[in-house]
């Protein structure tokens, strides 16, 4: 067992990870370079486009990546462990599921159709806590309590298709609980839900991690979502970080041109179809990324040296870097 | 002038549970040029509201009008002749290609179809021209769908519906697919091509905010049934019916110091077996005996239509 870390320390660092795809087509890009501190007893979001490296970062961290990759470069720890360097069987065996889980974007298909919500949380409290069969009964009606399920011994004999997309995401919560994890990757989890239902987990999501003091890397291509919950904001563009900071301080200034036009290009409550702002031309295919910033060929403001070299993140202030050559200059 | 109009309009769906009621009595109308946005929670009818109106399923009671005639009971025959005045775009691009086709082939058929050319070149004028218009160029005449972007698959799903000026299109999530950057330049795309061929739309989507930032009126559906239709910006302005305010709460802004303020319990109820007086009425913190009882009727109230006991 790894041990406790305190508040506001880091538990999971990823350091200038840069990681390969081998396709037909070539070797694609994935990362080139990723620096990401999720601090103890933080909600910290992962925002980008379709692409962008983002899931490929959550499943480097559990040593979940496909045949086909290759990391060429970087390190991950996990309270100050390298999950890079740790065998396969042992991350198994001690980190997925232990220390760190994750929740995906389509709890549809994370949960098994032939065995009902509560025997799956139970496996998780089997392989973890205790192999008394009332005990473990006890807990999962706890567990799911605790993530607010209506009537938990309704739901404990229930097959996933008797439930509505947001309970089987809160399932899939209850599960993590379980398994009395202190990292909590989510990818994605409110895409697939209504609007209603994303503000219940939402709020769950939120009530859990202030009690529990739950870290969590949260990935969404959802803006709203993310002013919503997150305390610290990544912004990835095509397998690189463009900017870190403060959710205020990113929505109130951001630096980072992408950061800019992205934020303009999400719908609010005052702009009209004539106050949307676009980002020009598409994002890049990683089989040929452009070279140094790769946003250069969409960005407004991209001068030679954007072209030749790789700008590297910046401080602008306390919890605020910025991978901009001209972020100074930006109005 | 309505370019669409309904009346009492009425799916339903036979299933092992019962009769499901997607569509429970609808009236509705687009005017011409407008945008109506129609808003609700996955399940509530709005896709099937937009597919009975286009004819694409055949409606279970009520009328239907298109340009004030009735086409409630058109045979198939007049129905495909309909496709050329009226027409759909739906959720996912990908899905609405034909992996075997190029873009010309699929831009081709709707035009040879409806025989409104009268020779390959001004076919191939009009593909390019409609090609133009959505952004794209000459070049991805040649191409296949998988070698397009998913932006580019919705430009030609748009293009295909739009390339024989229809009167009247039903945009069915157009943008849900899409990332925020390409759904922003999609939006743009919709509104300079409604103003060129002057074409009506009926936007449905579950996202409110996009919804809000390109509807002239909006309908907000419940469960089969309209529960508020009127002026877009007086809606999302002083929304009256709880359903509609509680609903409108719920969405997050992209504003860290705008948080969800209230939110609605429970879920929607199955449509099989709807609540027998105001199917919000178990979710509603302002329900009274009588919401239990009778279903209300959709009634002019504060300048717009609802469907609420409180507004008698």
């Amino acid at each position: 067992m790894c041990t406790k870390v305190n508040k506001g320390e880091p538990i999971l660092k990823i350091e200038d990870l840069e990681l390969d795809f081998l396709t037909e087509e070539g070797t694609v890009k994935a990362l080139d370079g990723i620096n990401i501190t999720v601090k103890q007893g933080e909600i910290h979001g992962l925002i980008g486009e379709t692409g962008c490296g983002k899931s490929v970062t959550s499943l480097a961290t559990l040593g979940l990546l496909s045949q086909n990759a290759r990391i060429r470069n970087g390190k991950i720890y996990y309270k100050g462990k390298d999950l890079l360097k740790m065998k396969k069987d042992k991350i198994r065996k001690e980190i997925r599921g232990n220390e760190i889980s994750m929740i995906f974007q389509d709890p549809g298909s994370s949960l098994n159709p032939a065995y009902t919500s509560g025997n799956q949380v139970m496996e998780s409290v089997v392989l973890y806590q205790t192999d008394n069969k009332n005990e473990s009964k006890r807990i999962v009606l706890d567990e799911l309590d605790r993530v607010k399920l209506p009537d938990p011994e309704d739901v404990f004999d229930k097959y996933p298709h008797h439930l509505s997309g947001g309970m089987k995401q809160r399932v899939m919560i209850a599960m993590m609980l379980a398994c009395k994890s202190e990292l909590l990757i989510a990818d994605e989890p409110t895409t697939a839900l209504d609007v209603s239902i994303q503000a219940q987990f939402l709020k769950v999501l939120d009530e859990l991690q202030e009690e529990y003091d739950l870290s969590l890397l949260y990935i969404t291509h959802d803006m709203a979502v993310v002013s919503e919950i997150c305390d610290i904001v990544t912004v990835m563009y095509a397998g690189q970080i463009a900017e870190t900071a403060d959710v205020n301080e990113l929505f109130k200034d951001p630096k980072h041109p992408y950061t800019i036009g992205l934020i303009h290009s999400v719908p609010g409550i005052e702009t009209s179809i004539e106050g949307f702002k676009t980002i020009p031309g598409t994002v890049p295919r990683l089989i040929n990324p452009p070279s140094g910033c790769r946003f250069n060929p969409r960005c407004e403001y991209a001068e030679e040296k954007c072209k030749n070299e790789k700008p590297q993140l910046e401080e602008v202030s306390e919890d605020h870097e910025v991978a901009c050559h001209f972020w100074r200059e930006i109005e | 002038m309505n370019i669409v109009e309904t009346e009492d309009l009425k799916k339903f769906f036979s299933s092992k549970k019962g009769t499901v009621k997607a569509v429970n009595g609808v009236s509705i109308n687009v005017r011409e040029g407008e945008t109506l946005g129609i808003v609700g929670e996955s399940g509530c009818g709005k896709t099937t509201l937009g597919k009975t109106i286009l004819k694409l399923l055949q409606p279970t009671g009520g009328k239907i009008y298109f340009n004030g005639e009735d086409i409630t009971n058109c045979n198939e025959k007049e129905r495909r002749k309909l496709t050329k005045k009226m027409n759909i775009v739906f959720q996912d691009p990908a899905a609405s290609l034909n992996p075997q086709m190029t873009v010309y082939d699929h831009l081709r058929r709707p035009l040879e179809i409806h025989n409104v050319v009268d020779s390959e070149d001004d076919k191939i004028r009009r593909i390019i021209d409609i090609l133009n218009v959505m952004g794209l160029k000459a070049e991805h005449m040649i191409r296949f769908p998988h070698e397009l972007s998913g932006g580019q698959k919705q430009r030609v799903c748009i293009a295909r519906a739009m390339c024989l000026e229809p009167d009247f299109l039903v945009l069915d999530e157009p943008t849900s697919a899409l990332d925020v950057s390409v759904q922003s330049k999609i939006l743009k795309l919709l509104e300079r091509a409604k103003n060129k061929f002057d074409v009506s739309y009926m936007f449905i989507s579950h996202n409110i905010n996009l919804v809000r930032s390109i509807s002239d009126r909006l309908g907000v559906m419940y469960l089969g049934k309209l529960v508020e239709l009127g002026q877009a910006d007086e809606i999302f302005e002083n929304p009256e019916h709880p359903y509609t305010k509680a609903l409108f709460k719920s969405v997050p802004q992209p504003d860290p110091d705008q948080k969800i303020k209230a939110q609605l319990t429970g879920q929607v109820p199955s449509p099989v077996n709807p609540p027998k007086g105001c199917a919000f009425a178990p979710r509603c913190s302002l329900s009274e005996s009588v919401c239990e009882r009778d279903n209300p009727d959709l009634i002019a109230a504060y300048g717009r239509k609802i469907a609420c006991h409180r507004f008698k």
